[in-house]
């Protein structure tokens, strides 16, 4: 099967240069700090954060910066085929370490000396680029949790197929046997690269092609955060307006009754 | 700034409105699970129809439908034929099954359902996914892929896609969003067997939609013949429908609109049922005239088709009373008129039967679907359907008791469904197709059984060339054309054995067993089409099946599995056949190595190698162990026991001298000439007292490289010699049979230096070369002049030397006094071989020089001088004295060289040419006489028709072979010694041990024989070491002997393969590069053919008056080229027809005496061609990527400025000829008048001598030109040195040409 029919469109619908339908939602989860959920079309992923908090092992602890933990694990039930999936395979152990080094550059971990962040994120539907999107997630995470960061870190891939450099492959395409190279940047830091992983080898000008390809995608994703977390703190700061006016109403109410009791 | 670069451009806005999911399985092939996915869809409207300018909406692209509005005079504006007016819409299942339909150039407007297309893909294998990505890509074809799973009109409900997809709604979604996009204005056709049969179009048998198709196409054939009563009533209701039909073509689709409703509103009982199939036809009628079909004859033929169908539907309705279960099922769809839903039956059937090319290849899809769904069903196991192979148990008792034969299957080249087993006494055997064949390929030993006599075939048949025949095609992958010179005797044979058989018929068996599978190695590469596939594809790891056919047409393809195909693509391969499954079309190999890339001149060469079955590896450790510890003969010592042991012929009187090609490394003869005392000349012959005034005695000897010595019997280098048995030299290389310090070198018989030989002494009246006597014996000598052949020859002639030819001026006279007396000694000896009956045989021996990186660059053919006659005939005395001296030593145990007679049979053609010249050949008589009347013919003949009859009677000849003595004595009497084409009574090969073993064996056995045998006195002490026994103990007992010559003979056959497809390949090569036009000689006619010679290559073949379409293909004129895609030129060419006059006789096999083209229309002769006429031809290769360059001629007229330029070079080349010949004849060109023309050496594109130019000038100044060759670049020279010197072991018996099948 093709992966680019003749007129252009991929075996989903989509253009080569488009991103699958992007899905945010902050604070799911009540017992965390801060939790989000994050969808790529398919691919669904759960973040959430605890911390900061004082450091559990005292041998861990640093003068200077806070510790950021990371756990990613995949849902037995997030791909086709149901099969358990460990944390501690080579596969999560390499995607965990990705996301903990791309979070440690963006925390501004020197604020919080001596603490610790732990991030957990779990596939909970796996249909390619689960590593762009977990590291996406993590972010909204740490933002619903108020982490100080540096700038937004938005994450996505681009591989090329059929001598075309497609945005965000599904799994279909990621088992086309194409490159892979998964980027994460910060947008408002003149596009740093945060994180760069390729798998199989391309040639250095389609390289090139579908870097580009891969970082516009990345501000695209940054852009689509940015709006959901002004969306969430304008709920949150319409539900703060409301909690404190409820809030005045029963001060008000407790004046009445000091009143009363007066 | 780095950061600025990196900032790209900003993504597009997303196009898409809408994301679906549906929840599907996927089928996981490795795991053998299924799983569940869930499918996006993002759906936009941004998604063309593709209809190029008929729609204003959309985007034009690439690809466009071309439409144009029903009535508004499509026809006349389009130039290639009719155009459909109507959008086709075919499902999965008619994609899968008429995909070789759709191919067609006719069908256009295709639109191809991104839906269907992946159902499809889904299923099935990458070719046919690459066929159906051609169907859409190619733009002429006017098609278009239009993606409906992800246009939101036409995509499927959320969830509900793969129900959808199954019901083939999204296929009537599209239909009609296409009817209302394009304005309602096109009737849109869903060709679908099963939506026709849920909807009520009662074109299947009830319920059946999955077995719809044959039955549908086979009653829709036999409706008419089968009409009964039913005929009648349905001509009645095509009458009614008729009107409606009418009425409906000046109305457009407004009435086919009203059949339609009234076939989906008609609810249940047959009246639905009729109505339906009315509708149907209404909607044939109305894409009839979609069509713009106006005419009368096509209107009737569609009336007939109509007319069938209705009366088949008619017949259906009868029968079936009840409402279609399935369509019951289903509410009725609000389709849209206009929107058509047809059978691909009723479709291909009624809207195309009148375009014989839609209709006829539709026809044979669905046969070919029925025989193979008939045949799955008889064996099983579907696939392959062969039936099983008997058990060995089974095969033994079947042989035993003669129900069975065995015999070698020998596949047609030309047709590769068809093979031919010899089963003893001459006979032969016709297998013909793949069920027969049953899994058996080239070269298998098989059991076969003879089919009843029904079956056999008739001989007219089995003559006519199989132009229709679908495997041959298929097969033939474009390059049947041109035939090789291999396929003329197997054709003949063919005709020949029908011919013979006294009731015209062949009879034609089947295999049921194999034997012995040949095993090979085969040559291939990855078919086109599956490289096509795979390349479109990303390299995975996956394991995939791919086919490869081997550049032997005779091999079938074989399905080879790897996880690397990617690394294998545009490569050749070296293949085993593993095994043909019952099941499988195909057998399966694995992959042995990899030669290269395609088209390589180092892979392709490796594949000559490979295909004829050299196998060639270093030399082992312990093998050059045992040479003399010495990097060169510098070091080399003669070990005083050898000094004392050898004859030393070193002495001043032995004027030892070699005479070889130029740049020849590997020396291993030399000539010698003393002139013996009169004195002892008078005591020889004092019995003749006084009167022998000074009788001259001279002593002749020819002296051979010891290899004996140096490989000793039993050792390691020994079996590797003996398991190489000879050098083999190809184009570009040697395979030498012995390590290069030896052949190059310590046996190389170098001027100057001191060797060990193996010397012939013959003791000789010098006047009237009596011999007086022979000796044979290990000798010591020093050659004093390496000399080239045109050396020597010059110095015979006594011309002044050329630069770098010098000899000391001492030396000359006595050296060209020894020559005169070798040429007298080798002329004297040739006329008594020719008396005796010897055969002069001629072929080609081509020479290439090559650029630096190993392209040919110029071809020459070898040139004749009389030295090398006169060196071959000393060569041929010394074999034949070896030959009589071993065989009397050892009668039981002696390796000889025996050519068998010609049977008669072979020589019909030559026969039947040597009539047309008025010489007939004396077949009855003795070979002597057939030899006389051969050499009469050539004699008589013009040069060209000379060569010509030697090359036919050279391929006539037996194949000569080595044999021993001992299994032929007691047999066949002497005759059976004897060697047929030198008309000696012994021959053996002793000449030339560094490249044969054979000699070295002979080389042994002579020496076992001198050291035991009488009259050796005087040498006995410095021979072999063998006590002398009274009687001679052969060295290899006879048995041994034997089973050595089986394997030489083996050997040589495989080395003579090699060699020549390696100068066939650079010739082809060559050709590909520059073709060449060279002058031909026509000598045979066949109906739509004509057979060939070239005298320059010695190069025979068919030229073909019609190309495989049956298109006349007249001799090329000025400016014309062949261009099957210019339809002026396929017009022109059409009209034009092939008359074969003179076959008035219905005799089989008889020859027309001329052919003409002939202008249909008009009468007028365009060209006529008769048996001996000189024609101009274009040779050039093309090169199939499959199979490797192959041959193709063309005929030139001669107004064709190539072949006039040619016909002015050859007019120019005779008169430069005629100038320098006139000045300059000599009796020794006068000698070699008999051999012909011949070509100039040099020229770039040599042009040939007419007949009736003076050969013997012709010799004389090839002869010249040699000379000026000769100062040709070193490295050419070197490169041909390998050829020429296997070329000198060609002419030295002149046999070994002969019969190489």
């Amino acid at each position: 099967m093709e992966y680019v029919s003749p007129e252009g469109l991929r075996l989903d619908g989509r253009r080569p240069k488009e991103l699958r339908q992007l899905k945010a939602e902050l604070g799911v989860l009540a017992s965390a700090d801060g939790s989000a959920m994050f969808e790529m079309g398919n691919t669904k992923v759960l973040a959430a954060v605890f911390g900061p908090k004082p450091i559990e092992n005292r041998s861990q602890e640093d003068e200077k910066r806070c510790l950021v933990k990371c756990e990613y694990a995949m849902a037995s039930f997030s791909t086709g085929e149901r099969r358990r999936r460990g944390k501690g395979d080579r596969r999560a152990t390499e995607i965990t370490k990705a996301i903990r080094n791309c979070l440690e550059q963006t925390i501004l971990v020197e604020l919080m000396p001596r603490s610790q962040i732990d991030v957990y994120v779990q596939v909970l539907q796996a249909d390619g680029g689960t590593r762009c999107a977990c590291i996406n997630a993590a972010f909204m995470a740490l933002a619903a949790a108020a982490v100080p960061m540096r700038d937004i870190l938005a994450s996505c891939a681009a591989g090329y197929l059929e001598s075309t450099a497609l945005l965000d492959l599904n799994y279909v395409e990621d088992s086309g046997g194409g490159p892979d190279v998964a980027v994460a940047i910060h947008p408002n830091y003149q596009d740093r690269v945060v994180l760069l992983q390729q798998d199989n080898r391309v040639a250095i000008e389609t390289f090139e092609e579908v870097m580009q390809l891969a970082v516009a995608g990345c501000r695209a994703v940054g852009e689509f955060m940015r709006q959901q977390l002004l969306e969430h703190t304008q709920k949150l700061a319409a539900a703060r307006a409301a909690g404190e006016q409820q809030a005045a109403a029963a001060q008000e109410d407790d004046d009445a009754l000091d009143e009363d009791d007066y | 700034m780095v950061r600025t670069s990196r900032q790209g451009p900003e993504l597009p806005p997303a196009g898409w409105l809408e994301r679906r999911v549906h929840h599907t399985f996927r089928f996981r092939k490795r795991s053998r699970t299924v799983a569940d996915t869930g499918e996006e869809a993002y759906l936009r409207v941004d998604i063309p129809c593709g209809c190029g300018t008929v729609c204003a909406a959309c985007p034009p692209t690439l690809p466009a439908l071309t439409l144009a509005s029903i009535g508004g005079g499509s026809c006349s504006s389009a130039e290639s034929g009719p155009r459909q007016a109507h959008l086709l819409l075919p499902d999965a299942a008619a994609l899968r099954d008429c995909l070789e339909v759709l191919e067609l150039p006719e069908v256009q407007n295709v639109v191809l359902l991104t839906s269907e297309v992946r159902q499809l893909a889904d299923g099935g294998g990458m070719r046919r996914s690459a066929r159906l990505r051609a169907l859409f890509s190619d733009r002429r074809r006017h098609n278009v892929l239009f993606d409906n799973l992800h246009n939101r009109e036409t995509a499927p409900a959320a969830g509900a896609a793969a129900a959808e997809r199954r019901a083939g709604l999204a296929l009537l979604t599209a239909a009609e969003w296409y009817h209302e996009h394009l304005g309602r204005r096109f009737p849109i056709v869903v060709v679908s067997d099963a939506l026709a049969a849920q909807f009520g179009v009662p074109s299947a048998a009830p319920g059946s939609a999955q077995q719809a198709p044959q039955q549908q196409q086979a009653a829709g054939q036999q409706a008419a013949a089968e009409a009964d009563d039913a005929e009648l009533e349905a001509l009645l209701h095509q009458m009614d429908m008729s009107s409606i039909a009418g009425s409906g073509a000046s109305g457009g689709s407004g009435t086919v609109m009203d059949g339609t409703a009234g076939g989906w509103g008609g609810g249940g009982g047959g009246g639905g049922a009729s109505s339906g199939a009315a509708a149907q036809d209404d909607a044939i009628a109305g894409l009839l005239d979609s069509l713009g079909i106006g005419d009368e004859p096509v209107a009737g033929a569609a009336q007939q088709a109509q007319q069938a169908l209705q009366a088949q539907q008619a017949q259906q309705a009868q029968q079936q009373a009840q409402p279609l279960p399935v369509a019951a099922s289903y509410a009725p769809l609000d389709l849209e008129p206009g929107v058509h839903i047809l059978s691909t039956a009723a479709y291909w059937g009624g809207v195309w039967g009148h375009v014989p090319a839609v209709a006829d290849v539709f026809d044979s899809v669905q046969q070919s679907k029925a025989q193979e769904a008939h045949q799955g069903g008889g064996s099983g196991s579907g696939g392959g359907g062969f039936r099983p192979h008997l058990s060995h148990a089974a095969m033994e008792a079947g042989l035993a008791s003669g129900a069975l034969l065995a015999g070698t299957l020998s596949v047609s080249r030309r047709v590769p469904g068809e093979a031919i087993v010899a089963v003893g006494g001459g006979r032969q055997l016709l297998i013909s197709g793949r069920p027969a064949l049953n899994r058996a390929i080239h070269g298998d030993r098989v059991a076969i059984r003879l089919l009843p006599q029904e079956q056999w075939r008739h001989a007219a048949e089995l003559a006519a060339p199989a132009a229709g025949d679908g495997e041959a095609a298929v097969a033939a992958d474009g390059a049947a054309e041109a035939a090789d010179g291999e396929d003329e005797p197997r054709d003949a044979v063919a005709r020949m054995l029908a011919a013979a058989a006294a009731d015209e018929l062949q009879p034609t068996a089947e295999v049921v067993g194999i034997l012995q599978r040949w095993s090979g190695e085969i040559v291939a590469c990855i078919s086109e089409d599956d490289e096509r596939a795979l390349a479109s594809k990303q390299a995975s790891d996956r394991q995939e099946s791919v086919l490869c056919i081997p550049t032997d047409r005779r091999l079938p393809k074989l399905r080879l599995r790897s996880r690397q195909l990617h690394r294998l693509l545009g490569q050749r391969l070296v293949l085993r056949l593993d095994g043909w499954d019952q099941g499988s079309h195909y057998p399966h190999g694995h992959l042995v190595r990899v030669l290269g890339p395609i088209n390589s001149l180092r892979s392709e060469t490796d594949g000559v190698l490979v295909s004829s079955g050299v196998h060639w590896q270093p030399f082992s450790e312990g093998a050059l162990r045992e040479l003399p510890p010495v990097a060169s003969s510098a070091q080399y010592v003669i070990p005083p026991a050898e000094l004392a042991a050898r004859c030393d012929l070193r002495g001043p009187d032995y004027l030892v001298c070699s005479i070889d090609p130029p740049g020849c490394t590997d020396v291993d003869d030399a000539l010698s000439v003393r002139w013996l005392d009169h004195t002892s000349g008078s005591s020889g012959g004092s019995g003749g007292g006084g009167s022998s005034t000074g009788r001259q005695l001279v002593e002749v000897g020819v002296h051979i490289a010891d290899v004996s010595y140096f490989v000793r019997q039993g050792g390691l280098l020994d079996s590797e010699a003996a398991a190489r048995c000879t050098t083999v030299y190809l184009v570009d290389r040697r395979l030498d049979m012995l390590p290069a310090l030896l052949s190059e070198d310590l046996c190389s018989l170098r001027g100057g230096q001191d060797r060990y030989a193996v010397s012939v002494l013959w003791t000789l009246d010098a006047d009237t070369f009596e011999v007086q006597d022979v000796w044979f014996g290990r000798t010591l000598i020093r050659s004093r002049y390496q000399l080239e052949y045109s050396q020597a020859q010059d110095i015979l002639d006594g011309h002044p030397p050329k630069p770098g030819h010098e000899v000391a001026a001492a030396d000359r006279p006595a050296l060209q006094r020894n020559l005169e007396l070798l040429a007298a000694l080798a002329e004297h000896r040739r006329r008594l071989r020719i008396e005796a009956g010897a055969v002069e045989l001629e072929s080609a021996e081509l020479r290439f020089n090559t650029d630096a990186v190993g392209q040919p660059t110029t071809v020459t053919v070898k040139q004749e001088i009389a030295m090398m006659k006169i060196v071959a005939e000393m060569m041929i005395l010394a074999n034949a004295a070896v030959g009589q001296r071993i065989y009397t030593a050892f009668p039981r145990a002696a390796l000889l060289r025996r050519h068998p007679p010609p049977r008669r049979e072979a020589f019909t053609e030559v026969a039947a040419l040597c009539e047309s010249l008025g010489r007939p050949l004396d077949l009855e008589g003795s070979p002597a006489a057939l030899a006389a009347s051969l050499a009469a013919a050539a004699a008589a003949a013009p040069p060209a028709v000379a060569s010509l009859i030697k090359s036919l009677a050279t391929r006539a000849m037996s194949e000569a072979e080595y044999f021993c003595t001992g299994d032929v004595t007691g047999l066949r009497g002497g005759g059976g010694l004897s060697h047929f084409g030198l008309a000696l009574p012994f021959y053996t090969h002793f000449t030339s041990p560094i490249r044969r073993y054979a000699d070295v064996v002979v080389h042994r056995q002579l020496l076992a024989a001198v050291a035991a045998g009488p009259g050796l006195a005087e040498a006995a002490a410095g021979l072999l070491q063998l006590a002398a026994l009274p009687a001679p103990q052969p060295p290899l007992p006879g048995a041994d002997v034997s089973s050595k010559a089986a394997v030489m003979n083996e050997r040589h056959r495989t080395a003579k393969r090699a060699q020549k497809d390696c100068s066939d390949l650079y010739l082809l090569l060559l050709l590909h590069a520059q073709p060449h036009v060279e002058a031909a000689t026509v000598y045979g006619l066949r109906r739509q053919s004509l057979l060939v010679f070239l005298p320059k290559y010695h190069l025979k073949g068919v030229i073909h008056l019609t190309d495989k379409q049956g298109v006349c293909r007249p001799p090329l004129e000025q400016g014309a080229e062949d261009d099957a895609a210019d339809p002026f030129e396929l017009a022109h060419r059409r009209g034009l027809a092939v008359v074969a006059e003179g076959l008035e006789g219905s005799a089989e096999g008889q020859q027309p005496s001329q052919l003409a083209i002939v202008e249909a229309s008009s009468g007028r002769q365009l060209a006529s061609i008769r048996p001996m006429q000189r024609m101009w031809v274009r040779l050039s290769a093309d090169g199939s990527r499959v199979h490797g360059p192959a041959l193709r001629m063309r005929l030139l007229a001669d107004s064709h400025p190539e072949a006039q330029a040619a016909a002015q070079k050859e007019a120019a080349d005779a008169a430069a000829a005629g100038a320098s010949g006139a000045a300059q004849a000599t009796a020794a060109g006068a000698a070699a008048a008999g051999c012909g023309a011949l070509p100039r050496p040099g020229a770039a594109r040599p042009a040939y001598r007419p007949p009736g130019i003076g050969a013997a000038a012709g010799a004389r100044a090839a002869r010249l030109e040699l000379r000026a060759a000769a100062g040709a670049p070193g490295r050419a020279r070197t490169e041909a040195c390998g050829a020429a010197a296997s070329a000198l072991s060609e002419q030295i018996e002149a046999l070994q040409q002969a019969v190489l099948g």
